[in-house]
C-alpha cells in the first residue's frame, strides 16, 4: 500500500493539524466508502476555497473578496482596531458580536524556537493603518501566554509613537469559574485589575 | 495524619496483578535484586505531577511484552476520610502522553498536592552521588524541596528555561529586535529573581531546621547550606526587589555579546551550585566519605519532611530505596527520626531484613519474590 494514492491520501489527511495518521486512516477510509456524499462535496468545497478565498490585504482575514466584508462594512467603527494573533480569535470575537470595530491578524506569536520572528508576523499594514491617523485605539487580544505577552510588548514598542490608544484585554476569573480552582498567577492578575462594584 | 492505606498495582512493570495493604508507619519490603522492590516505590511516586522518580516514559511502565496499559490505585486516608486514587495513561489526539488522574472514579480538576495536601519524598540510591555529579544535580535536588513548599516554583523553572532559549536564539539572529530581546531579558530578570528568591528561602529554612532542631538530637550531624553562583552575590546585600531584578537585567544586557558567541546564557540561577558544609568536621560535603554524603542528604530530607509536617501540617509518605547500605549509628538515627519521631508514612526496601532490627516493632515487614509481595 505504501506509494499508493490511498497511502498519499492518508498522509495528506495527517498532515493537518489535530489529526495523527488512525484519523487519518479512518477519514480517508470514511471519504473512499461514501463517496458521493462526503468525497465529492468536499472535493468541490476545496476547490472552491482554493480559487475563491484570499488573503484580505488590511487586516490578513480571509474572505472572498479582499479587502474583506469586515474592512469593507461601512456600519463598523474604524477608529479602532482589536489585535489578534490567529484567524480563530477573528471568529471567535465575530460569534459573539458585541465588537463593532476592525481586526488586525498577525498570523502568529513571537517566538524564536518556533522561528517566528519580526519579519514574520503581518506588522507592515498595521503600521500603515497608523500613519494614516485615523485609528484612535488599538486593543491588544493575544493570548496570556509567554509569546503573546512577549509580542504584545514588542508591538507597544513599535506603534506607541503614533499618539494612539493601546489597550489590552482584562486577566483573571473567567464566568462560570470557581476562585478555589485558579492558578496563583490568575489569581493575582485578577487581584490587581478588581474593580469597584459601585 | 494522612497516608496510603492500600496500594494496588495491575500491570505494572514485573508486579502485574498486586493488592499490598499498607500501614501507617514504616513498611519494609525485602526482596533479591530485580524482585520488584523499586517499582513498587516508582509506582508510589507517580502520586507526584510527573513522570514518577524514574522519569521514564509513561507508556514504559507496563508489563514487559504486554500493551495493556498499566493502573495504580490506591487509598488515601487523610484525617480517617479514604478517597481512592486512580493513575493510568491516555494518548491524546495528536499522539502525545498524558498521565491521568481520578479521584473516586472521577477525573478532576483538582490537583493531589493542593487539594489533598499528598506530597512525595524519596531517596534513591543514585542520590548518592548528589555532591560528586554536576550543578544541575544539586540545582534539581534544593528545586525538589522548594517546590515541596511553594507548587508555583516548578512552572517559574521551566518557563525560565524556556525563555533562556529564546534569548540565545534571539542573539543567534544576525539583525535582532531590540525590543523583542529586551522584553524576553525582562521576563528573565523578573523569572529568574523569584527563583532565586525561592531557593534562598528554602536554604533559610533548612538551615534553620539544623540549628534549632536537629542539633538537639542525639547522633545527628548537622549541615550549613548555601547557594552561590555569581547573580546570587550581586544581589546578596541588595533589599529591595525592583532593584535586584534591575541589576539583573543590567547584567544580562553586558552579557549579550559573549552569550551571542558562546550560544548560551553566563548568568542566571540556571548556573548556580549548592554548597553544603559538614560542620562536624567543617568540610565541604564532595570532600566527605560515600556513607557521609549519604547522611548528609538523608538529613536534608529529614529537615525538608520536618518542615512539611511543621510549618505546613503535611504528612509527606517518604520513600527510601536501598536506604540500608553504609548504615551506622548516624544514619540510623536520621531514619529513626523520619519513622518514629517525625510520625509519618515511610516505605522502605533493602535485600536483608536483619539491617532493619532498629526499627519499631510497629513496622510492617513485606517480601518480594518475583513481583509477587507477600506479608512476611
Amino acid at each position: 500500500m505504501i506509494g499508493s494514492e490511498i497511502d498519499n491520501l492518508i498522509i495528506a489527511i495527517a498532515k493537518l493539524p489535530g489529526l495523527g495518521r488512525r484519523s487519518a486512516q479512518r477519514i480517508a477510509l470514511h471519504l473512499l466508502k461514501n463517496k458521493e456524499f462526503s468525497l465529492h462535496p468536499l472535493v468541490k468545497s476545496l476547490q472552491e476555497a482554493d480559487g475563491k478565498i484570499v488573503d484580505c490585504v488590511d487586516c490578513g482575514n480571509i474572505d472572498m473578496t479582499s479587502p474583506c466584508s469586515i474592512c469593507r462594512d461601512h456600519k463598523r467603527d474604524k477608529k479602532s482596531i482589536c489585535l489578534v494573533q490567529d484567524i480563530s480569535d477573528l471568529w471567535a470575537f465575530e460569534r459573539t458580536g458585541f465588537y463593532k470595530g476592525l481586526y488586525h491578524v498577525l498570523g502568529g506569536a513571537l517566538s524564536a524556537i518556533d522561528g517566528i520572528g519580526i519579519d514574520e508576523l503581518n506588522l507592515n499594514s498595521l503600521i500603515n493603518k497608523l500613519e494614516k491617523k485615523q485609528i484612535k485605539e488599538v486593543i491588544f487580544a493575544l493570548g496570556a501566554t509567554i509569546e503573546g505577552q512577549t509580542t504584545s510588548h514588542v508591538i507597544v514598542d513599535k506603534i506607541q509613537k503614533y499618539n494612539v490608544e493601546i489597550t489590552r484585554l482584562a486577566q483573571g476569573v473567567p464566568i462560570g469559574g470557581e476562585v478555589h480552582y485558579l492558578d496563583e498567577n490568575t489569581l493575582n492578575a485578577a487581584f490587581q485589575a478588581r474593580k469597584k462594584i459601585t | 495524619m494522612n497516608h496510603l492505606s492500600s496500594i494496588q498495582l495491575n500491570n505494572f512493570r514485573n508486579l502485574a496483578k498486586q493488592e499490598i495493604e499498607l500501614c501507617n508507619s514504616t513498611n519494609v519490603f525485602i526482596g533479591a535484586n530485580g524482585s520488584g522492590k523499586t517499582n513498587l516505590l516508582e509506582s508510589i511516586s507517580l502520586l507526584e505531577p510527573g513522570r514518577g522518580f524514574k522519569k521514564k516514559s509513561l507508556e514504559t511502565l507496563s508489563e514487559f511484552k504486554n500493551n495493556n496499559p498499566w493502573i495504580v490505585y490506591t487509598k488515601y486516608n487523610q484525617n480517617n476520610n479514604v478517597t481512592g486514587i486512580s493513575i493510568t495513561f491516555d494518548k491524546t489526539s495528536n499522539g502525545l502522553i498524558k498521565k491521568r488522574i481520578l479521584i473516586d472514579g472521577n477525573t478532576t480538576k483538582e490537583t493531589l498536592e493542593k487539594n489533598y495536601g499528598l506530597k512525595v519524598v524519596w531517596f534513591l540510591p543514585e542520590m548518592e552521588r548528589l555532591f560528586i555529579g554536576s550543578p544541575s544535580i544539586r540545582r534539581n535536588f534544593v528545586d525538589r524541596i522548594s517546590y515541596s513548599f511553594d507548587s508555583s516554583v516548578l512552572k517559574n523553572i521551566s518557563l525560565y528555561k524556556k525563555l533562556i532559549r529564546e534569548r540565545s536564539l534571539i542573539l543567534k539572529q544576525n539583525n535582532f529586535d531590540n525590543a523583542w530581546i529586551d522584553t524576553i531579558e525582562d521576563k528573565i530578570a523578573n523569572l529568574g529573581y523569584q527563583i532565586i528568591i525561592s531557593r534562598k528561602k528554602t536554604i533559610t529554612i533548612l538551615n534553620q531546621i539544623f540549628n534549632e532542631i536537629l542539633n538537639k538530637k542525639q547522633n545527628i550531624n548537622i549541615c550549613k547550606l548555601s547557594i552561590y553562583g555569581t547573580i546570587e552575590e550581586k544581589i546578596n546585600e541588595i533589599i529591595d526587589d525592583n532593584k535586584s531584578i534591575a541589576i539583573f537585567k543590567d547584567e544580562l544586557i553586558k552579557y549579550r555579546e559573549e552569550d551571542r558567541i558562546k550560544g548560551l546564557c553566563s548568568i542566571g540561577p540556571h548556573r548556580s551550585d549548592l554548597e553544603v558544609i559538614y560542620l562536624k568536621n567543617q568540610v565541604d560535603a564532595s570532600l566527605c566519605s560515600t556513607g557521609q554524603q549519604k547522611e548528609i542528604i538523608l538529613s536534608i530530607l529529614l529537615c525538608q519532611c520536618y518542615c512539611l509536617v511543621k510549618k505546613f501540617n503535611i504528612s509527606p509518605i517518604v520513600l527510601l530505596d536501598e536506604v540500608c547500605s553504609h548504615l551506622d549509628d548516624n544514619t540510623r538515627s536520621i531514619l529513626l527520626s523520619l519513622t518514629g519521631w517525625l510520625n509519618i508514612q515511610v516505605l522502605m526496601t533493602g535485600t536483608d531484613k536483619n539491617l532493619f532490627s532498629f526499627l519499631s516493632t510497629k513496622s510492617k515487614f513485606f517480601v518480594i519474590n518475583n513481583g509477587k509481595v507477600k506479608n512476611e
